[in-house]
């Protein structure tokens, strides 16, 4: 599965929803993701791809574009 | 007095609200690595009672590190999450610490004092942070 879709999966997973959004929506204004909710999204995409992702990365975070390009750019693990 | 800021512009205040459930919910989904992520060490110990997670207190303490990053975030600045930790006084009360570069953003914002208070109830904790 391609990140888009992995990070649609985890966030419908965490009772997010996810219908209608695009790359502008905005993860806080948009859809309501606060900090807490980045960070669980940061583990769950963990425990599903060998990625590393910083917390505080995730957390200044705007946009679904975003997202997807930064775990698309980040370290991957061992 | 109009016209007159005693404090010279340093003084600033965050607030946030947790819900309980909700990050209770969050927590045992997601498990210790939500929790590392969460805390900082010494805070780890601070949060388990005889009876297991005290999620009251936890959701105090990351209603309390928002609050700071709120602070923070009003002056263009954004502490490390786990640079903000929230320590037990002698009183009981609760005591935020800054370390590394929060602390060094602290200081470069002129605030000389950060004053934290949490309340909390069954389904909801707040904080409060005043810097000053």
């Amino acid at each position: 599965m391609d990140t888009e879709g992995t990070i649609r999966t985890v966030m419908r997973e965490l009772e997010i929803d996810t219908s209608g959004v695009d790359g502008g929506t905005r993860l806080r204004e948009d859809l309501q993701v606060d900090s807490t909710e980045l960070v669980e999204i940061a583990v769950a995409l963990e425990r599903r791809a060998p990625v590393a992702l910083d917390t505080d990365e995730i957390l200044a975070l705007r946009t679904f574009a975003d997202l997807v390009t930064y775990v698309d750019n980040a370290p991957r693990r061992a | 007095m109009p016209g007159v800021d005693p404090l010279n512009g340093r003084c600033s205040i965050g607030v946030d609200i947790v819900d309980v459930d909700r990050l209770r919910r969050m927590v045992q989904r997601s498990g210790d690595q939500m929790l590392d992520r969460l805390l900082c060490p010494a805070e780890r110990d601070l949060v388990y009672g005889a009876r297991g997670l005290r999620w009251d207190s936890l959701a105090g303490r990351v209603a309390a590190k928002e609050a700071v990053r709120k602070v923070f975030g009003s002056r263009g600045s954004m502490p490390r999450w786990r640079d903000i930790e929230v320590e037990t006084g002698p009183h009981g009360e609760p005591v935020l610490l800054l370390r590394g570069d929060a602390q060094t953003l602290a200081d470069t914002l002129g605030f000389q004092r950060l004053l934290l208070s949490i309340a909390h109830e069954k389904s909801a904790a707040v904080a409060v942070v005043l810097a000053m």
